[in-house]
């Protein structure tokens, strides 16, 4: 049952963009975000090539080296630590800012946060959204390549941007996630994140573009 | 006799008195030394029961103190009551000491207590790694308790001077998600056209906004024309206020069967003196099935409200002729540099 309603979800996103405009496939995903109640739990593998294993300046704490998209800073890095032959995914208040990027990564098995998407429509329209957190990668992810950028962190706030690319049709969807830092690491924390979804990439030449003044 | 039996007596009861206020002393000057030895803990706000208060202090005292006890002495493990702590954090805390004794610095703790899901939570105990290198040794215990103010968790929280290392080196990109913004407006804004929604597009442009299209001329332009010559091709720029603009963009929707607007090299720039103002250079191409054509649109993007932005100049100059001519080369489109924003 679950793996038909992926496959059902997973084929519908796939078909967004391609023949609908920005307002009809805003509306389709806003819908299906709506109806989701049932978590799929799904992660990608956890691939270790050794190659792209990289120490840290961390004792024990090792950086798998993904991509970066548009800005280095943008990646799909993960943290992981070898505990005797095995190496695990961070994810504890001794590395707070690794342990965001690795459940951003989707990489935490047990999310359980949740998130309030200010969803911004086609229209200027704005619609509020509470949900598991793990309903956003279980929609997306599957068919869909992350990065993630923690632009802040301090004792109060963490801000990050999530950014999940459809590298076949090259639009994206983006969260710019804000969150107090108490919410970290304990039950049903919650994230707030304004959500813009579709945005086409194909036809953009520049987003630094200098300054021509 | 009597007078001297009192004077035995009162040399006794002064001996003792003596040897009482001594040892009231010496216990006085241990308890001043103990407790400059020990950290004091307070919790000044976030729970309002005052026995569980009290009882959370009492717990962390007696976490601090049994630090104490297993630190001075090499080798011995931390032994902490289970009244004040469950197992499970017990256990971490075990954990932690395997790499490096702790022991928490002389000071007065005052804090604020979070309210978790699970409990409550202190945050920012200083604690020293006595293992650790000098640079390295301070650390900040964060602390859970179970809502029966028992101990229930202990780890080392996050060490702030590293984040703002690599905050840092991260300035530049603050922006990227503010950028990715404008793309969506600037999609929302295309759509808008290709769905004829004039409602929407009445909403993106400033009241005030200011619409100049150039057009290629092949007759003598009246005197309400401004006219420019541009790689020696005449193009006239009509200035349309947001009325006129939209009344016009109306007739166009309502008799064209078939409308298609793309747009191609998005290009963004920022305003150098406003933060909020941003410039976007595009190639548009707009198919109907009576006409068509391709040109450069130049917007100057208002996001002081992120979440309604508005459009305060559009202008549109043409690319191409009907014969594929070049008519306006990149350097010469408008800019963000080419109008002065007055406040």
């Amino acid at each position: 049952m679950k793996i038909l309603f992926l496959i059902t979800f997973l084929f519908h996103f796939a078909n967004v963009n391609s023949q609908t405009d920005k307002y009809e496939s805003d509306k389709m995903i806003l819908q299906s975000l709506r109806q989701s109640n049932l978590i799929i739990n799904w992660h990608a593998p956890l691939c270790i090539d050794k190659e792209r294993l990289e120490k840290t300046t961390e004792e024990n704490l090792l950086r798998l080296r993904g991509n970066s998209f548009q800005i280095a800073s943008l990646r799909s890095d993960l943290y992981l630590h070898k505990d005797k032959d095995t190496y695990k995914v961070v994810y504890g208040s001794k590395w707070p800012m690794e342990s965001v990027i690795n459940l951003l990564m989707n990489m935490v098995y047990d999310n359980d946060y949740k998130i309030n998407l200010r969803y911004h429509l086609y229209g200027n329209k704005i619609e509020n959204i509470t949900l598991p957190m793990q309903i956003i990668f279980d929609v997306f992810a599957p068919y869909m390549d992350i990065y993630c950028n923690v632009t802040f962190i301090n004792k109060e706030e963490i801000k990050a941007v999530l950014v999940f690319h459809n590298a076949k049709r090259n639009f994206i969807h983006m969260l710019d996630i804000k969150m107090k830092t108490s919410q970290l690491f304990i039950k049903k924390g919650i994230f707030e994140a304004d959500f813009y979804t579709n945005i086409p990439q194909d036809n953009v030449k520049s987003i630094f573009q200098k300054n021509r003044l | 006799m009597l007078s001297r039996y009192f004077k035995k007596t009162d040399y006794k009861m002064i001996r003792m008195n003596f040897r009482k206020i001594l040892n009231l002393f010496c216990i006085l000057f241990y308890a001043q030394i103990t407790q400059a030895s020990i950290a004091s803990f307070k919790i000044i706000g976030g729970i309002d029961n005052s026995e569980l208060k009290a009882k959370m202090e009492i717990n962390i005292i007696s976490m601090i103190d049994a630090f104490k006890v297993a630190a001075d002495n090499p080798g011995s493990n931390v032994k902490i009551d289970k009244d004040h702590i469950t197992k499970n954090a017990l256990d971490d805390i075990r954990k932690i000491w395997k790499s490096s004794a702790m022991s928490c610095p002389p000071v007065n703790i005052i804090t604020r207590c979070l309210k978790t899901s699970e409990g409550y939570q202190v945050r920012g105990i200083p604690i020293d790694m006595l293992e650790a290198d000098e640079k390295e040794a301070r650390q900040e215990l964060t602390v859970d308790f179970l809502p029966n103010g028992i101990i229930n968790n202990v780890s080392i929280a996050i060490e702030m001077h590293r984040y703002d290392e690599l905050m840092a080196e991260k300035t530049s990109d603050l922006d990227y998600a503010r950028r990715q913004k404008i793309i969506s407006f600037i999609e929302d804004f295309r759509t808008a056209y290709n769905r004829r929604d004039i409602k929407m597009l009445t909403s993106i442009y400033s009241d005030k906004a200011l619409i100049i299209t150039g057009r290629i001329i092949s007759e003598k332009p009246n005197s309400d024309l401004t006219r420019m010559t541009l790689n020696n091709n005449k193009v006239v720029y009509i200035k349309q206020d947001k009325q006129q603009y939209l009344v016009n963009l109306e007739k166009v929707f309502k008799t064209t069967k078939f409308l298609n607007v793309k747009f191609e090299d998005i290009e963004i720039v920022q305003h150098p003196k406003y933060d909020e103002i941003y410039g976007v250079t595009l190639k548009q191409y707009w198919h109907t099935n009576r006409y068509s054509d391709e040109g450069y649109l130049f917007l100057m993007v208002d996001f002081r409200n992120e979440d309604n932005p508005i459009i305060q100049v559009r202008t549109w100059q043409p690319y191409k002729d009907k014969s594929g001519n070049i008519i306006i080369d990149k350097k010469d489109v408008f800019h963000i540099g080419s109008f002065r924003i007055v406040r």
